[in-house]
């Protein structure tokens, strides 16, 4: 399975794409919303899309807006990873179209555990 | 705006341990020395509570915990990464701490400064939180700050 | 810091002879994480330490927390996913229809821990059975562990404990934020009764129940307390009424009077009519 991580911080990028790798995911990585849109369009379709939510460029939600807006990847699910932890924000991510939600900072367990809640988790 | 010094102890501690492994003890008769080459990161919170969180760190320490992070070694980071790194944790815990101040506020993005005799100021701005933390020996601190007349 | 082998030895006696809990050996790693802390908070040294006041001192105190450190284990919301499925569609609907009458569902805890596991069993009621509303629905859980049973009942948990298998759906529904930590909304709350109880020790009464959980904390014991744990659990239970354990554990070998049924991906026992 395929999965794409957004995220402005190299270092969680890594943090993000070694966890993913020990749960068996391929990982491509982008910079911001925009970089992703572009990631989509050239090496899609992903499985997966582990979203931050303050980036340059465009943030999370927006992204998550665009992606269930446009229809550009109907079947990918979205995890919004991220220290936006506001019970209001959080609302708002599911209500954009994201599937589920991990609050920063997190464990492996947890990452694990909520893709397995949408179906992802593999044998 | 009163936050209990052990609320930024707890968040610190929780950050640093379950992201990068690094167990940090909080420390209350040192702080960071800045005569040596240090890495300072700084978020802006603006909102219902407006100010700041400052990490400072001897850079050899940031390193250090980029290192975890990357899951390379210490001396193969570049610069960059070991600022990208800190400003992460700085996100991190800005993140988690404002959960305890009055809410809604919004986040910036990382500033991240690098070099000797390192001071980052907030103008404007005056601590309401200070702690120190040892890691293997090197001490390093976190500051929340708030808009003069928000205290 | 790595403890003594006469140290863990001694440890691994106290836990068999106060809790009927068997450590096996090799699991030194467990007791150093789990008693560090204690020995910090009782102001001993080290683990060293530790074990003569144990000794030699025999506190009342000093015991229950070493115990009660021992016993206490990682928990997630939604923990294995599956029995909580097997709870929709199976052993919930089947308990309706037999209580229909009465319209009174009474289950019972065993290994509360910190409380995931019973909110997580009236998270579901709540979602899947709105006709459950009119019942009398008496929930009992219970733990070894008087700190367990306060953090139950405070309901509070860290972000990070909220991370774990929790669907962020339940988590807007019934759980608000307080401070840096989530807590659990009273209406979920006060469905619920959490008191302390030793299932090593002589039972307090229970009634009888329709549903029990008891998972993961059957593998804690040695085969004799086993066998008398679920000859307790079958005197409760109702002829019919379910039982579930954890993934690892089974009532095979031990009691034939439990019928083990399959539901989905998960196994649940019940107490056979007979």
């Amino acid at each position: 399975m395929k999965a794409l991580i957004v995220d402005d911080s190299r270092a969680m990028r890594m943090i993000l794409a070694r966890t993913l790798k020990e749960l068996g995911f391929d990982t491509v990585e982008a910079l911001h919303g925009g970089d992703a849109l572009e990631q989509i369009a050239v090496c899609g379709p992903f499985d997966l899309a582990i979203v931050d939510w303050n980036m340059p460029e465009m943030d999370g939600l927006e992204f998550v807006r665009r992606v269930r807006g446009t229809h550009c990847a109907d079947s990918m699910r979205i995890v919004m990873v991220t220290t936006e932890s506001e019970a209001e924000r959080v609302a708002a991510a599911l209500s954009a179209g994201a599937d589920e939600y991990v609050m920063k900072p997190f464990t492996k367990d947890a990452l694990s555990s909520k893709l397995e809640i949408i179906g992802l988790a593999l044998p | 705006m009163r936050i209990e010094t052990e609320t930024l102890e707890q968040v610190v501690t929780e950050v640093l341990a379950t992201m990068t492994g690094v167990v940090a003890f909080p420390v209350s008769d040192v702080r960071a020395s800045t005569a040596r080459r240090s890495v300072a990161a700084c978020i802006h919170l603006t909102g219902a509570y407006t100010g700041a969180v400052v990490i400072t760190m001897p850079e050899e320490l940031g390193r250090r915990i980029a290192a975890s992070m990357f899951a390379a070694d210490p001396g193969a980071l570049s610069d960059g990464e070991v600022m990208d790194a800190v400003g992460e944790i700085a996100n991190m815990v800005a993140g988690s701490v404002r959960s305890a101040l009055p809410m809604p506020n919004t986040i910036s993005l990382p500033s991240v400064s690098e070099g000797t005799g390192l001071r980052m100021d907030v103008p404007g701005s005056v601590a309401v939180a200070t702690t120190s933390f040892v890691v293997d020996g090197d001490v390093f601190d976190v500051v929340l700050s708030a808009r003069a007349g928000e205290v | 810091m790595s403890i003594q082998t006469a140290d863990f030895d001694y440890v691994r006696t106290l836990l068999r002879e106060r809790a009927a809990i068997v450590l096996e050996p090799g699991k030194e790693y467990l007791v150093e994480a789990r008693l560090l802390p204690v020995a910090r908070s009782f102001g001993c040294e080290g683990l060293g330490d530790l074990v003569r006041r144990l000794r030699f001192g025999g506190e009342a105190p000093l015991v229950t927390r070493v115990v009660e450190a021992m016993t206490t284990n990682e928990t997630s919301w939604f923990r294995d996913l599956h029995p909580f499925d097997a709870l929709a569609t199976m052993v919930i609907p089947d308990t309706i229809r037999v209580r229909a009458g009465e319209k009174r569902l009474r289950m019972w805890c065993g290994a509360a821990s910190s409380g995931q596991e019973p909110y997580t069993v009236l998270m579901v009621l709540a979602e899947k059975f709105p006709e459950l509303a009119g019942w009398n629905i008496e929930f009992l859980a219970t733990d070894i562990s008087s700190e367990m049973v306060a953090k139950c009942n405070a309901g509070r948990y860290s972000q990070l404990e909220m991370n774990r298998g929790m669907p962020t759906p339940l988590l807007l529904k019934y759980f608000e934020r307080d401070g840096l930590d989530w807590k659990v909304r009273d209406e979920l709350r006060k469905r619920v009764t959490f008191r302390t109880m030793n299932l090593a020790a002589p039972w307090p009464s229970l009634g009888t129940l329709d549903v029990v959980f008891l998972r993961n904390v059957m593998i804690y014991f040695d085969v004799p307390t086993k066998r008398s744990i679920l000859a307790g659990i079958r005197r409760v239970l109702r002829p019919g009424g379910w039982l579930f354990l954890g993934s690892a554990e089974s009532t095979l070998g031990l009691d034939d009077g439990f019928e083990r049924v399959t539901e989905g991906k998960a196994v649940v026992y019940r107490n056979r009519k007979d």
